[in-house]
């Protein structure tokens, strides 16, 4: 069968991810990092290269002198491959490559001693960012990385909300949170007479190939992989080049070089840590006349994707309540300490955080139902999108709390059984908003690929460029394809083709793969059938209209006569979609937990979900993205967190303090989708679900929190022994101190 | 992720794994169910040059009554503790803690010898042994020894064990329908626990082993004093912490370890046993 494509690779072990990929023989290979937050860099080269089984070592001396942006899709170049600077505990400065892994361990014991460095005056938090005594990157002046409007004028917001009989101001706060995917990040590269053979696990190889071409001024084949788990941190460009330097300087032997594990916890990319303040002004019925929003993120050294994750945690947080007078600024701020990157939710997930429990708060101050003051308030179609001016369409914000409203009825009326036996129970509510296409109005989405019949066998071949990262859009192009042709889906095979010059699909990020991809897929379906008619009209000397195609495939008839299939030459057809449609989606979720109020433990025991997931492709697929987002959105709103010590490196290490949450003790989860969801519009007619999904988790089961213990969390993650503090501390209840007329502020 | 070189011997029998031992001294490393060996040697906390195997020494794995007490092979793995009626019966304190101890895997490995041996201060096993003031029996050279649990942990990681001595059995005493206690509180489920309580009742007072409250397994001793003295339970719960000395880490602050400890022995008291 071929409904799950990926399942029984992986489930068997015989998936082949790049550590396993790239062929023997191989050198081994490793980065150099630093330990100190901000220092200059000189690594002892030759005592590296002197040492038994190293083939080679290499720093910065070793690299072109532009600097690039890890940021596939475009950010500020700000990046050295190896830099002579660290800017962070864990910064690149080289890497090496021995003969075997043993000479590689060896080598990596010994190389702490080799590597110096002299410190530097380092910015080890958002304060020391903002006082700007040092600073972290000398590109980022003030260690301003991006600073951001959209909406209303500021000037008008202020006095829009001066102007509204109440005000409320809420900061919530967030501890930065690496992916923790079970695959690391490795790489592989081997030069040949033809170019570069280049194995990589990016969430967008098409982009990373034709970024290596451009870096290398060479042609470069990435080879098909399965991805092990992406979540946004295998969308940054980091080891590729790395890679194809120490490949280069090895004469072009075949490298495999890998991150460890503690690097891919303590010093590659997370979730951004920050803090988001809302401000709202709204009388006694709760209706919503005007709000500021104020994103600050932590985006350590580099741009990467700090700036448009900032910026997109402003669209997030404007775009669930845009009536009234709404502004938002998004800051991105440089320091020494772990660089954010794109994870799920792409800064939504704080986002919601903040504006949901916000509202919850007005909610209690005006002793409304939590679901009415979001239906008082929530987007209805026409209402103008803040983060692009136009008109929002096929939206319905109030459809989804509505069928949340009706599911949740009776989770709201019962005690869910199970552990803790005891404690107390609360449910809280969130909605979200996400998007189902990487677009704007002068940034179209874009994605190519290539349907092909192998005649022989009668087999239909879907080429794309987006990799099976376990996100399941193999098994959703196989659906939309199989569809479309009328074929069984055992006959409709998914190649991963990232050769030069193959179909050109930026990758997977965004949860623009049903919407965007599905839609080139379905039109590259489509028009092979009719290729498929053609052909076989042409052969008949008849007109393609008068000839049909049996439901197995095997003849093209025209009443008369017939072709067999099997006899036509083969047939590749190339489609495209674009859109610059954001593809807004709503959702509404709730989470009941049980608190312990003795050791602040919080247990979630169910969670429900109701998402406008456009037109439905594949409803397994979309539930397993929801559940599966729900576990990730669990984590974040929990347990998973960097913690930094007070030198800016990470205490965490792998999987035994990155706290990802395990099978055992997840919630019941019920998942539910508009029926009559209006369309985006595109060709599938689908909305993203894979972000939307995790987007109303951490906000939901802070709001449950809020309603168990009668005190609000105002950080991420909500661990126990921050629980415990507000219990002790209900003084400190930030719904009330903030009660200041934000105006004065 | 790779452990650094080791050679391997495999032991057939306890005499073996003694003459084994007496060979490599403490460059060795005993193996049983190597669910805490073999991660901290991947993880280059341990670099034995040498592993041996107890994984074909027969005749340590019972549960068996003997007078007073209840015997238990060194071998023995959790699961079997779990699943063991006659243990149920006679000390069920040992039983509940085999039976929250990791996940369902490695309780089928795990053994009771590996984790009161391994000497690691988050295992539960050790603390219910405190409870319980059971005995270490260990094997050496010139025969057989028994250490009270009490004398058995020296340090992180570190216990009386000889260099050449090997774990054989651990001997618990009877405590029947006795109340006892085990609270074990995670951030996740199935890891190790942040802090821990076991209890057990005796006479005149009772037994309070500590997980994780310091470098070893330890006794509430201050507590235990204030059972005896027939103090109310929430007055002996607020004595938990008083004899241990908590980390901090990315976990916890020493401050919520000894708030834990606290809720938790109240708990632990009230008869109370977490899953």
């Amino acid at each position: 069968m071929a409904r799950t494509v990926d399942g029984r690779p992986k489930a068997r072990g015989e998936a082949e991810f790049v550590a396993d990929a790239v062929e023997q023989p191989r050198l081994f290979g490793a980065l150099l990092t630093t330990r100190t937050a901000h220092c200059r860099v000189t690594v002892d080269l030759d005592a590296l290269r002197a040492l038994p089984g190293v083939v080679v070592a290499l720093d910065h001396d070793s690299v072109p002198a532009t600097l690039y942006s890890t940021n596939p899709h475009g950010g500020s170049a700000d990046t050295s491959v190896f830099t002579d600077i660290g800017r962070y505990p864990g910064d690149i400065v080289g890497a090496l490559a021995a003969r075997d892994r043993r000479s590689l361990q060896h080598a990596l014991d010994q190389s702490a001693e080799l590597i110096t460095e002299q410190p530097l005056p380092a910015v080890l938090s958002l304060e020391d960012a903002f006082t700007a005594n040092a600073e972290a990157n000398p590109q980022y002046p003030g260690n301003v990385v991006s600073d951001l409007r959209i909406g209303a004028d500021e000037a008008a917001a202020r006095e829009a909300l001066a102007a509204c009989a109440y005000q409320h101001t809420s900061t919530t706060w967030f501890e930065p949170s690496p992916h923790g995917c079970l695959e690391r990040l490795a790489a592989g590269a081997e030069r040949g007479q033809d170019g570069w053979r280049v194995w990589s696990p990016s969430q967008c190889p098409a982009l990373v190939r034709d970024l290596l071409a451009d870096m290398f001024a060479a042609d470069v084949r990435l080879e098909p992989v399965f991805v092990g788990g992406g979540f946004g941190g295998k969308e940054e460009l980091t080891l590729e080049p790395a890679a194809m330097l120490l490949s280069a300087a090895a004469g072009g032997t075949r490298v495999l070089l890998e991150s460890s594990r503690r690097q891919m916890t303590a010093a590659h990319r997370a979730r951004h840590g920050g803090y988001i303040r809302v401000s709202t002004g709204y009388d006694r019925d709760g209706i919503f006349g005007a709000r500021l929003v104020d994103v600050v993120f932590e985006a350590g050294p580099y741009d990467g994707h700090s700036s448009t994750v900032a910026a997109n945690a402003a669209n997030a947080a404007a775009r669930l309540y845009p009536r009234g007078t709404v502004t938002a600024r998004s800051r991105a701020m440089a320091t020494n300490r772990l660089p954010g990157g794109a994870f799920r939710g792409y800064g939504s997930i704080q986002a919601t955080f903040a504006v949901e429990t916000h509202v919850d708060e007005i909610a209690a101050r005006l002793g409304l139902d939590r679901f009415e003051i979001r239906r008082r308030n929530l987007a209805r179609a026409g209402d103008v999108d803040p983060a692009t001016g136009l008109p929002m369409h096929d939206i319905d914000a109030i459809g989804c709390l509505d069928q949340l409203a009706r599911t949740a009825r009776t989770v709201i009326a019962t005690r869910a059984s199970g552990e803790p036996s005891e404690g107390l129970d609360g449910w809280g509510i969130s909605m979200l908003v996400s998007t189902s296409a990487a677009a704007g109005a002068d940034k179209p989405d874009h994605a190519e690929v290539a349907c092909r019949l192998e005649p022989g066998s009668g087999t239909v071949i879907v080429e794309t460029s987006v990799a099976e990262a376990g996100q399941g859009i193999y098994p959703l192009l196989n659906r939309i394809a199989a569809n479309a042709l009328g074929l069984d889906r055992d006959r409709v095979l998914v190649e991963h083709d990232v050769r030069a010059g193959s179909p050109n699909d930026p990758g997977m990020f965004g949860s623009r793969g049903a919407n965007v991809t599905g839609s080139a897929v379905l039109r590259a379906s489509m028009a092979l059938r009719r290729e498929v008619l053609a052909r076989g009209a042409r052969l008949l000397a008849v007109a393609p209209d008068v000839v049909e195609l049996d439901a197995e495939w095997t003849v093209i008839r025209d009443g008369q006569h017939e072709v067999k299939v099997s006899e036509l030459d083969p047939i590749r057809v190339c489609a495209e979609y674009a859109t610059t449609d954001p593809g807004l989606a709503f959702g509404a979720q709730l989470a009941q937990v049980r608190c312990d109020p003795r050791t602040g433990a919080v247990r979630v025991q169910r969670v429900v979900a109701v998402h406008d997931a456009g037109v439905v492709l594949d409803e397994d697929g979309a539930r397993a993205q929801v559940e599966g987002a729900v576990v990730q959105g669990i984590g974040a709103a929990l347990s998973e967190r960097a913690t930094f010590r007070p030198d800016g490196s990470i205490a965490e290490s792998g999987f035994v303090n990155h706290l990802v949450p395990t099978a055992v003790g997840l919630p019941a989860v019920s998942v539910s989708f508009l029926p009559a969801a209006a369309s985006t519009g595109s060709t599938t007619g689908a909305k993203g679900i894979g972000e939307a999904a995790i987007m109303g988790i951490a906000a939901a089961i802070g709001n449950a929190v809020g309603s168990a213990l009668g005190v609000r969390a105002r950080e991420l993650p909500i661990t126990g022994e921050r629980v415990l503090r507000l219990l002790e501390n209900t003084t400190r209840d930030a719904s009330r101190s903030d009660d200041e007329r934000v105006a004065a502020s | 992720m790779i452990p650094a070189a080791f050679a391997y011997r495999r032991a057939e029998s306890v005499a073996e794994a003694i003459e084994l031992l007496a060979e490599y001294g403490d460059e060795a490393k005993l193996l049983a169910g190597g669910h805490s060996l073999l991660p901290i040697m991947k993880f280059r906390l341990a670099a034995p040059s040498v592993v041996i195997d107890l994984g074909g020494v027969g005749g340590l794995d019972y549960i068996r009554a003997d007078g007073d007490e209840i015997a238990i092979g060194a071998l023995t793995r959790h699961v079997d503790l779990e699943t063991s009626a006659e243990l149920g019966a006679a000390v069920p304190l040992l039983r509940h803690a085999a039976s929250v101890v990791g996940d369902c895997q490695i309780r089928h490995r795990g053994t009771i010898g590996g984790s009161v041996a391994h000497g690691d201060p988050a295992a539960d096993l050790p603390s219910a042994l405190m409870a319980l003031r059971g005995t270490v029996v260990v094997e050496g050279p010139s025969g057989r020894r028994e250490i009270p649990i009490d004398d058995f942990y020296l340090g992180f990681l570190e216990t009386a064990l000889g260099p050449d001595e090997v774990l054989v059995e651990v001997r618990v005493p009877r405590r029947g329908d006795r109340p006892w206690g085990f609270q074990k509180f995670r951030r996740r489920s199935i890891d190790w626990a942040i802090v821990g309580v076991a209890y057990q009742s005796e006479d005149g007072g009772g037994g309070i082993g500590l997980v994780n409250m310091g470098p070893t397994t330890l006794r509430a001793a201050t507590a235990e004093a204030a059972l005896r003295g027939a103090a109310a339970p929430d007055d002996v719960a607020q004595l938990a912490d008083a004899d241990a000395d908590p980390i901090g880490d990315a976990s916890a602050t020493p401050e919520y370890r000894r708030h834990l400890a606290r809720v938790l022995l109240a708990r632990a008291l009230a008869g109370g046993a977490s899953t």
